[in-house]
């Protein structure tokens, strides 16, 4: 799990909007939507157990889905040891049935959504952008190996037989993240051999793989000065066609990197009475990249401290408390997830998702610091999120 | 401020003077401007604009170039819009104009463009989810793979009574088209309101709906907000620049590329909205000499009482000032509401003559407003300037001793120096063009221009002693005559102000005329030997140098099909880009320009001699208009820009053509179409068989073909003139202000100069004269003015005219015209003085001789 589908961009409902709107948004906005509907009615593939991976086909695009997403995230530090955040997403959207309409030439292309976010946590401030393409000139997501575009950001697979990426993004004119990461463990697959349920509708599921360490090594130029930086990134591919179930109202997600070599992923899908999906799962990934799964529990995610955004006036639970059994031992593991900067909320500009998606440290319950996190908590922002996410 | 209080009907006269003036300039402007920037509407409705705007010499884009554009960007965060632009009309309209109203159909790039909410501040977050909100109601469309999506403004929906969801049928090119309307803009206070002819569609639909799948007209590059703005446009400016497919500009040129293509167009309606002005500077310089005259004693006595010469000027000054700022604020109130009126003329204009423009209200801009305030303030100034001195500078005993004889008016009364001025007028005319960017400026035209109404100010004040000999018969005949033209034997400076006034006004708006009925001659000429086929096909409302509407190959080969039909030309337009300037690309519609029969070559192509021609190379023929704007000569071989690169062409002829300003080359019909790619058509001139009645092959054609309308010869010539007119409707406007401001401040100078000789009439009615003899002398005197500067002014309007159409009309447009005096037009006018100047007069002369003396006079 990690990144919703985004099925059709949806209207929100949002009281209170000050009614001075340019005209432009408005024109956009509607003609943009009146395409989408159009083209988004119709049966595409959905994931099933049994899918046979390969690689480096895999790690590309996937048209016969309705959604793909790429997304990755990292902690990173400077020579001077000034800490970072940092999280890329590339969305594809299937405009047309079957297949997806890349390379085709006359038909509507794909929607192509990527987010792109930085937290500079000694100024404290988080930078985010948004952005939404539809012309093949302007973003992709090619078939056969990893390459996407949207404009100026790109992931791409570097050829070679170590699996190394590379990163080029940007926020507004300030920011640019020119990054590389060379996988330091085997890529996993969560769920079953990497089809992953995540409701009781059989559709709700996806393909999901993931380099849960890549070494990440590369320059951070924030208003004109550069950092050379270095850190540990999480790579998510996930494809699918349908992922939440009509009980399903959002969901609350974090990967941790643990400096005892493992690594977690929890994700608990919240129902519409508050409580955890029976599908909500807690993933561990061994130093080989195997992953053990277990349930997640109504008790298991505690909430500890709501953070209430300025901007949309939504609350997040943003420091949390995870307790589960422990695989290597008897004793319960205790995380305890604590935002390096509260306010690392996703406005979603352009499609309207707003979600909170930041970095975390993970602390045990002496309080000593025992990992690094990224958390996501999606459908937060009322029925008119929840309408948007769906 | 006492002559404020105590002539308020003359200060107010002043301050009206002034405000026609400003708002005549004024409106002009706005119009000007709102015409000129149509294309930009939405820029500016965005709140935005492009940093870069990438134009293609061959006025397209196609898709490869868009995908080498973004492979040169490859590092640089931009928004990257194409945009695709076209005109339809109103499915609805059954009128069958040339003149057709046309909306102006924008295609953009939507979900590039919805990347641009982080580039402007503030409300970028609501205004999406406003947007968001409305979604519904596209969901509520039925059949949406039928029809399109479109975006209208307020003032259409209210026009037509259209609501969200109905549907908006248009023609575009020649198909009727279906578009639902998504969403109706709505006007904000305080802003320019969305022209109702103005739609907006996604551009891959626009592309659908034109069957021009992945063309592009332009592409707008927007970089993101920061720091580091400006070394990301120059980064992009630099791996974009140099590239044989495109130019890249920036907004402001790409508006003063379109501004340019107009400059002559504006140029001489600015000359013209100030022509009241100047008119009116002469009317208040006699006003305010009139209240010096009547203020003499007053100012003598505060001379002798110590007050300063230079505190008596600033007075006067100030006074004048009050007049310009007052003036000048009723000026931009009238000029405002003016300019939303003016700018329909000018857009229609623009749109006949030049490009689209949408606009259909104009802005307020406040360095306009500045720029009208401080003319009106000058102009009072300077109307002020020479009475003010005069008051100031002569000693008291000289201002008991002048009497109303006096005063700097007589100055003007210089014929000598005026003949000079005049004669340097004719060097100056003679003076070669200055080349500019866009073409010739005839700077020598316009200065000759100056001098000769300088020359005429000097002259005509003149005339009134030169009459008056020649009147001297008469004098004998009635005491009417003799008194009446008594006073042009000794003409106050109020009288040579005003027929100086007079000869201006009459001088520059017969100057127009002569200029619009040459244009108007030789227009009929090149109609009556240009159009000769039966009857011509094109798409509705295609009538203009802006419409895009074209028919398609299916349409055009229908019709030629016809059996009555002895012969179909084809014809096509491109606009394109030529050495930097825009010009057009046309079909010749025939292979071999030695087998076209035009009537008026300039140079034929069978005047080219054998040896100079380059068999090898495609033969062209070019219009007047681009022989002088390029300076092309026989012979020359030229590099037309076309979607494929450029190509050579060889030019074999020049032609005489009126069409358009910005020249154009013609090229065999079935090389361009290759070349672009794109065998639509403009129209179809169709020549009949002998016995074929062509209203019936008209009904024919019309009752198997949609989207298209069929003139016949004589209609098509009708409409021609017609649109001919409409593009002077404006000049017309501003002519009639201007003669009017004159006469006005003819009757008011005979007003003041009568009230000052009230002591005369008095003596006058003493001696027996009656009230009805003398209102007759006195509309007898205003008579001899009026007709004096009516004189003049012909003459200077002759002068004008002839500078006009032979000098500047040929440097700047490389129009040869014939020219052709406006008689009737002058004679119309001379009617229209009499009668308006004996109206004013009579009882005005009626009114000052029931007046009773004061007993201080």
């Amino acid at each position: 799990m990690k990144k919703h589908p985004i099925h059709g961009l949806n209207p929100i409902t949002k009281k209170g909007w000050r009614h001075h709107a340019s005209f432009l948004w408005t024109l956009l906005c509607l003609i943009q939507m009146l395409a989408v509907l159009q083209a988004a009615s119709k049966e595409h593939a959905i994931a099933r157990p049994g899918y046979q991976f390969e690689y480096p086909r895999d790690f590309g695009s996937h048209p016969e889905f309705k959604i793909e997403w790429w997304y990755i995230t990292g902690h990173l530090r400077s020579e001077d040891q000034k800490r970072f955040g940092y999280q890329a997403t590339f969305f594809r959207l299937a405009s047309d049935a079957e297949t997806s309409n890349e390379n085709k030439k006359g038909a509507p292309p794909d929607l192509h959504l990527a987010h792109m976010a930085l937290l500079d946590l000694e100024n404290r401030t988080f930078y985010h952008q948004e952005r939404l393409q539809r012309s093949p000139w302007m973003a992709y997501a090619k078939q056969k190996d990893m390459d996407l575009k949207n404009g100026n950001w790109k992931l791409r697979r570097i050829k070679g037989t170590t699996p190394e990426f590379e990163l080029n993004g940007s926020i507004l004119a300030d920011i640019s993240l020119n990054l590389k990461f060379t996988a330091r463990k085997p890529i996993t697959l969560f769920g079953d051999k990497g089809y992953s349920r995540k409701g009781s509708d059989p559709m709700a599921a996806s393909y999901y793989m993931t380099f849960t360490r890549l070494q990440t090594k590369g320059e951070l130029r924030i208003k004109g000065k550069s950092f050379q930086v270095q850190g540990w990134s999480w790579m998510d591919h996930e494809i699918s066609s349908s992922q939440l179930t009509e009980n399903q109202v959002g969901w609350d997600w974090v990967s941790m990197r643990l400096n005892d070599g493992r690594d977690l992923m929890a994700y608990r899908m919240r129902t519409t009475e508050g409580k955890a999906d029976p599908f909500s799962t807690i993933a561990w990934v061994d130093e080989s990249g195997n992953a053990s799964h277990q349930r997640l529990k109504d008790d298991t995610w505690q909430v500890l401290r709501l953070w209430t955004s300025p901007e949309t006036k939504n609350t997040y639970p943003v420091e949390v408390k995870l307790t589960l059994p422990d695989p290597n031992g008897d004793a319960a593991f205790h995380a305890h997830i604590v935002p390096l900067f509260d306010a690392q909320e996703m406005l979603g500009h352009i499609s309207g998702i707003e979600y909170w998606e930041g970095a975390c440290d993970v602390l045990d319950s002496s309080g000593n610091r025992i990992g690094e996190a990224y958390m996501e908590l999606a459908g937060y922002g009322g029925e008119s999120d929840l309408n948007a996410i769906k | 401020m006492r002559h404020w209080t105590r002539h308020p009907l003359s200060a107010l006269a002043f301050c009206s003077i002034i405000a026609i003036g400003v708002a005549a300039f004024f409106s002009i402007r706005l119009a000007n401007q709102a015409a000129i920037s149509g294309f930009t509407y939405f820029d500016r409705t965005l709140g935005l604009r492009p940093d870069l705007v990438l134009t293609s010499p061959s006025g397209q884009f196609s898709e490869n170039d868009l995908f080498t554009i973004q492979d040169l960007l490859d590092s640089i965060p931009c928004v990257m819009a194409p945009v695709l632009e076209t005109t339809a009309t109103d499915a609805s309209q059954t009128e069958d104009s040339l003149n057709l109203q046309q909306f102006l159909v924008v295609g953009l790039d939507t979900f590039a463009m919805s990347n641009l909410i982080y580039y402007e501040s503030g409300n970028s977050n609501e205004s999406t989810y406003q947007a968001w909100q409305e979604t519904p109601n596209a969901i509520q469309i039925e059949n949406m793979k039928a029809t399109f999506g479109v975006v209208i403004s307020q003032a259409l929906a209210a026009e037509r009574q259209l609501e969200t969801g109905d549907l908006l049928k248009v023609i575009i090119d020649d198909r009727e088209t279906a578009l639902s309307i998504l969403h109706i803009s709505r006007d904000e206070v305080f802003k320019v309101s969305h022209p109702s002819t103005i739609l907006f569609m996604n551009i891959t639909d626009l592309q659908e709906v034109m069957q021009q799948p992945g063309r592009t007209h332009r592409v707008e590059l927007y970089l993101p907000p920061g720091h580091e703005k400006n070394n990301l446009v120059e980064k992009a400016r630099g791996v974009l620049e140099n590239h044989p497919r495109w130019k890249v500009d920036t907004p402001e040129t790409s508006l003063q590329g379109n501004a340019s293509m107009t400059r002559a167009f504006r140029l001489n309606l600015t000359i013209l909205s100030m022509l009241a002005l100047v008119v009116g500077m002469y009317l208040i310089t006699q006003g305010l000499d009139a209240a010096i005259v009547r203020g003499r004693m007053e100012i003598a006595t505060l001379r002798s009482l110590g007050v300063t010469p230079g505190a008596l000027k600033t007075a006067w000054l100030m006074e004048s000032l009050w007049y310009g700022i007052w003036g000048s604020a009723a000026g931009l109130i009238l000029g405002w509401v003016g300019a939303q009126w003016a700018v329909r003329l000018v857009a229609s204009t623009v749109n006949a003559l030049y490009l689209q423009s949408a606009s259909e209200s104009a802005d307020w801009n406040h360095s306009e407003a500045a720029l009208a305030t401080g003319l009106g303030c000058l102009a009072s100034l300077a109307a002020g300037w020479f009475p003010s001195r005069e008051s100031a500078e002569t000693e008291p005993a000289e201002i008991f001793k002048q009497g109303r004889q006096g005063g700097f008016m007589t100055a003007l009364n210089k014929p000598v120096l005026g003949m000079g001025i005049a004669l340097m007028g004719l060097i100056a005319a003679n003076m070669p063009p200055y080349p500019d960017v866009d073409g010739w400026i005839p700077i020598g035209g316009y200065a000759a221009a100056l001098l000769w109404v300088v020359a005429s100010t000097l002259i005509a004040p003149a005339g009134l002693r030169w009459i008056a000999p020649l009147l001297q018969p008469m004098t004998k005949a009635h005491a009417v005559f003799m008194y009446a033209f008594s006073q042009l034997r000794r003409p106050t400076g109020r009288h040579l102000l005003s027929v100086a006034a007079l000869t201006v006004a009459v001088g520059m708006a017969g100057g127009m005329t002569f200029m619009i009925h040459s244009f108007e001659e030789t227009m009929n000429q090149w109609i009556s030997r240009s159009l000769n086929a039966d009857l011509y096909v094109a798409c509705q409302g295609f009538g203009s140098a802006s419409s895009q509407n074209r028919m398609s190959k299916e349409t055009w080969q229908s019709i030629s099909n016809h059996p009555e039909i002895e012969r179909a030309d084809v014809g096509q337009v491109f606009p394109i880009e030529f050495r930097g300037r825009k010009t057009y690309l046309t079909s010749m519609p025939v292979a071999d320009p030695l087998d076209w029969e035009y009537a008026m070559w300039v140079d034929s192509p069978k005047s080219l001699t054998s040896s100079v021609r380059n068999k090898n190379l495609p033969a062209a023929v070019v219009n007047e208009s681009f022989q002088t704007r390029f300076d092309t000569k026989l012979g020359d071989q030229i590099k037309i820009p076309t979607p494929e690169g450029n190509q050579t062409v060889q030019i074999v002829g020049v032609f005489a053509e009126y069409g358009n300003e910005h020249g154009t080359v013609a090229v065999d019909r079935s090389i361009v179409s290759d070349w672009f790619q794109d065998e639509r058509a403009v129209n179809i001139a169709i020549y009949l068989k002998p016995d074929a009645d062509p209203d019936k092959v008209r009904n024919q054609i019309l009752g198997t073909q949609t989207g298209i309308t069929v003139r016949t010869n004589r209609i098509l010539r009708e409409e021609v003139l017609e649109i001919f007119h409409q593009t002077f409707s404006v000049t017309y406007v501003l002519q009639w202000i201007a003669v009017t401001v004159a006469i006005v401040g003819l009757t008011m100078a005979m007003i003041t100069s009568l009230i000052e000789r009230q002591l005369e009439f008095q003596l006058m009615k003493n001696l027996g004269m009656t009230r009805v003899r003398m209102a007759m002398a006195t509309g007898m005197e205003g008579l001899a003015c009026a007709w004096t500067g009516f004189v003049f002014g012909s003459i200077l309007s002759a002068c004008l005219g002839w500078l006009l159409v032979v000098i500047i009309n040929k440097q700047a447009f490389g129009w040869t015209l014939q020219s052709a005096i406006p008689w009737n037009d002058h004679f119309r006018l001379l009617v229209i003085l009499t009668v308006v100047v004996l109206a004013s007069t009579i009882p005005v002369g009626w009114w000052v001789s029931t007046k009773r003396m004061h007993k201080e006079e």
